[in-house]
């Protein structure tokens, strides 16, 4: 996402990489992190006077938010302070030596919207949630969507902003389907089911399942699996991606240790507690349009066709759905 | 006319309302305490077939018919083309309840595009992996609950429910 501060001269002309920047790295001085957030400015600072956007990889003049590597000038990176207010008390996974070696983890992911869809370039990334990746893929060019009250037309109270997902374990084979995401499951413009049936008993994903490890892992990134969820599965329902890639096609659940549901905070600053069972529509519809399949379809404006999880996640779909 | 009466023989009148509010107050708590809410499902199993051959890997939807009083069930095949259906507020693998369904099924695999992708690993190497595609093995038809002509009716007891899909 595109954050005030970290762009060229105050302007929202691009820093190779800075889109990349997760929600939370805007958040840093609300959250008594403004020295780190200090060295990430001072660094972009001196990029953007020597860094035309030319598509040169500028990740060692500015923090690397998809890694752990020093600046050129053997800086540590900032990405790597280990913040504990990004952390939930009740996840023990994720904790990693504050020394550098590794990104900061956090539990707090910005809300994608009602449905899964990938980050990519050129995919349609106008995605209906209030955390939208950084580019319109709709051919109008570099407009960046902004956000704001404004644009929650349907109540800060009504709409997600952030919710609490569980830390992957670093070891693949560690993860249950709380905390880790299957992988190569076939998502894309389908039916949510293809995620959900990767859940197996005791919590394990089903055998032969492959997995990975990105849930949480980077607080930097604003990639999907690191700081986004998306409200197509309900809580502590299993987490997906269409490929090894993370950016691509994922469907990331919120997921905690609390007993039956998860927390999350809506853009009244509220917290509220949503339940496993909360209404999420029905998992078994067709909702692309890949191979010219035919059915309701992922409404892209309007209300949500994911049940009330779904009314949540869009703050404008004209319906104002409330928990129980 | 016949009258029924409800013979309530207590001891002390106070003490039984009292006894009687402790007894229900424990089943409540008891309930709660439970903390169980799965929805109760009938185990619904079977195997998927494409062309006389199992099908792996391929997702079962039950979406529930018009009319019908069923809760959607979804599931995946094994290696063996078996499928085991649960249903999202009902144990996994578990099944869904009783109604009338019809039946999608979706089977594909993804396969490499030629070209490559950019991703970073871990501590922020590049790292060039395949791009890939979805595919689809079977007509697609089946994944679409109007036109797959595939049904199941659920009954108490749950069942055996195979597919064999054709060409």
């Amino acid at each position: 996402m595109w954050v005030g501060g970290y762009t060229r001269n105050g302007t929202r002309t691009r820093i190779d990489g800075v889109d990349r920047y997760s929600y939370m790295a805007g958040l840093l001085p609300f959250v008594e992190q403004k020295s780190v957030s200090d060295i990430i400015k001072s660094y972009c600072a001196k990029a953007a006077a020597t860094n035309p956007y030319d598509g040169t990889d500028s990740s060692t003049k500015i923090p690397n938010p998809m890694g752990a590597n020093a600046l050129a000038d053997g800086t540590r990176n900032p990405f790597t302070y280990v913040i504990s207010a990004f952390r939930c008390p009740s996840d023990g996974n994720g904790t990693i030596p504050d020394n550098g070696s590794l990104s900061g983890c956090t539990n707090y992911h910005i809300c994608r919207g009602d449905w899964m869809i990938g980050d990519k370039w050129g995919e349609n990334r106008n995605v209906r949630g209030i955390g939208v990746p950084g580019r319109l893929g709709d051919g109008s060019g570099d407009a960046l969507p902004s956000v704001g009250m404004a644009t929650i037309t349907d109540g800060t109270s009504n709409t997600v902003f952030v919710g609490e997902c569980l830390v992957s374990r670093s070891s693949c084979s560690n993860n249950n389907y709380k905390t880790g995401l299957a992988i190569n499951v076939d998502i894309h413009g389908k039916a949510e089911s293809q995620c959900a049936a990767v859940r197996s008993t005791s919590g394990m994903f089903k055998a032969g399942t492959s997995t990975a490890n990105w849930k949480g892992r980077r607080w930097s990134d604003g990639s999907a699996p690191f700081t986004g969820f998306h409200a197509a599965l309900p809580p502590n329902m299993p987490s997906c991606a269409k490929n090894g890639e993370s950016t691509d096609c994922t469907a990331i659940t919120a997921s905690s240790n609390h007993s039956g549901g998860v927390n999350v905070c809506l853009c009244d600053a509220s917290v509220r507690f949503v339940s496993d069972s909360v209404d999420c529509g029905d998992l078994t519809k067709v909702l692309g349009n890949e191979y010219g399949w035919t059915g309701e379809g992922h409404q892209w404006t309007g209300a949500s066709t994911g049940g009330i999880w779904g009314c949540l996640a869009t703050p404008q779909g004209n319906e104002t759905a409330t928990l129980p | 006319m016949d009258r029924v009466t409800f013979l309530i023989n207590p001891v002390d009148h106070k003490m039984t309302k009292t006894i009687f509010g402790m007894c229900v107050l424990c089943v409540v708590l008891f309930a709660i305490g439970c903390g169980n809410n799965k929805l109760k499902t009938e185990e619904v199993i079977g195997t998927i077939k494409f062309d006389g051959k199992p099908l792996p890997n391929a997702t079962v939807n039950f979406t529930t018919a018009e009319g019908s009083t069923g809760v959607p069930g979804f599931g995946k095949t094994d290696e063996n083309g078996v499928y085991k259906l649960q249903a999202l507020q009902g144990e996994a693998d578990a099944g869904t309840v009783p109604g009338k369904y019809l039946v999608s099924v979706i089977a594909t695999e993804m396969v490499p595009t030629g070209k490559k992708i950019t991703t970073y690993d871990e501590v922020g190497n590049v790292i060039k992996m395949d791009e890939t595609k979805s595919k689809t093995l079977i007509p697609v038809r089946y994944s679409d609950v109007q036109k797959s002509e595939l049904t199941a009716t659920v009954e108490a007891g749950g069942g055996v429910f195979d597919f064999n899909l054709t060409k």
